[in-house]
């Protein structure tokens, strides 16, 4: 019986859990994802695709596809912090994550106008690093 | 004992047609795909991104030639053409443009190879690359194709390729990815074996 009560106890706890990440999900499935062609260019080449973001109240989601839809990265943006996950292996160094990271949160926590305008550019001087957005039509 | 061995018996005499269907199939597949000199479509693009909860939609134009040609050109929601004529490779995106040689360049071996085999069917037999696996339905035959190579397998997990029956002619391509998203490619308005200009295919 003890048993049975803990084993009971355990799946109502990992189906709250299921249910807080769905809402989690849902809430930022509610608004329409930007849409962005995309073009980093780095000191040793270039990538180029699209990026979309969605945001909560407090969570940006985003992803980076290249092309043909290989997915580059997906990342989330929370307080200070963005995190970078599913990576493609070429990019999957995390000195790259890291950088890549921390430019991704400079471009939309503290580039004000980001969402008014329909080109953006940001310049990693430091890492010689330039990322080109622009808003793509539905 | 008895049920046992009827178990065993009807699961030999399923798998032995199982394995005759397959060859039948692929035989039919291979046959159509034989007929096609050339191949130009439509095609829709659905990406679907689990963090974002919705797809990303893009279309454009495919033209193939016999001879290794290919031109993949995206229209919407941007402008993206990927050709490749022989060993060679264009990316032009807007008003830039790069040449690439797939025998210099890995990744754009891999990638020409998985659109070719995609879109004239070859890579139903490629069972160096893959694990494939073919499924016979009422409507549509389904080939789901493992890569072996690591580095593809961290790309696709896995790669459907649906035949329709009434041509054996591949009509949508799923890439799925280890991350649960997934890569749709739907071919619409497909013309075989019809002149295609030479221009399509120029690598300047």
């Amino acid at each position: 019986m003890k048993r049975c009560l803990l084993l009971s106890s355990l799946l109502l706890c990992l189906l709250c859990s299921c249910g807080v990440q769905n809402k989690a999900l849902g809430e930022g499935s509610s608004v329409a994802s930007q849409k962005y062609r995309m073009v980093v260019t780095f000191q040793t080449g270039q990538i180029s695709g699209i990026m979309a973001i969605k945001h909560t109240e407090e969570m940006i989601y985003g992803t980076a596809i290249n092309e043909f839809g290989v997915k580059l990265f997906d990342f989330v943006i929370s307080g200070k912090k963005c995190k970078l996950k599913n990576v493609a292996s070429m990019m999957n160094k995390w000195y790259i994550k890291r950088t890549i990271a921390g430019d991704l949160h400079t471009l939309f926590t503290e580039q004000l106008n980001i969402y008014e305008s329909s080109d953006i550019e940001l310049v990693n001087d430091k890492r010689g690093i330039i990322y080109k957005l622009s808003k793509l039509g539905e | 004992m008895k049920r046992i061995v009827l178990i065993i018996s009807m699961l030999i005499c399923s798998i032995t047609i199982w394995g005759q269907d397959r060859s039948a199939v692929v035989e039919k597949i291979n046959a159509a795909s034989q007929k096609i000199t050339s191949l130009s479509c439509d095609f829709i693009q659905k990406k679907q991104v689990s963090i974002l909860d919705e797809s990303i939609v893009s279309s454009g134009k495919l033209f193939f030639a016999a001879g290794n040609k290919l031109c993949w050109e995206y229209i919407k929601p941007y402008t993206y053409s990927f050709i490749m004529n022989g060993s060679k490779v264009l990316l032009r995106s807007g008003d830039s443009s790069n040449v690439f040689d797939t025998k210099t360049n890995k990744m754009f071996s891999q990638i020409s190879k998985l659109i070719m085999s995609g879109v004239d069917g070859s890579g139903i037999t490629d069972y160096d690359n893959f694990d494939i696996t073919v499924i016979d339905g009422v409507k549509e035959v389904i080939v789901t194709m493992v890569p072996k190579n690591r580095d593809v397998r961290k790309m696709f997990s896995r790669i459907l390729l649906h035949f329709g029956k009434e041509d054996y002619f591949v009509k949508m391509i799923q890439m799925l990815e280890p991350s649960g998203d997934e890569t749709s490619i739907e071919i619409i308005n497909r013309k075989l074996n019809s002149a295609i200009d030479e221009k399509v295919f120029a690598i300047e």
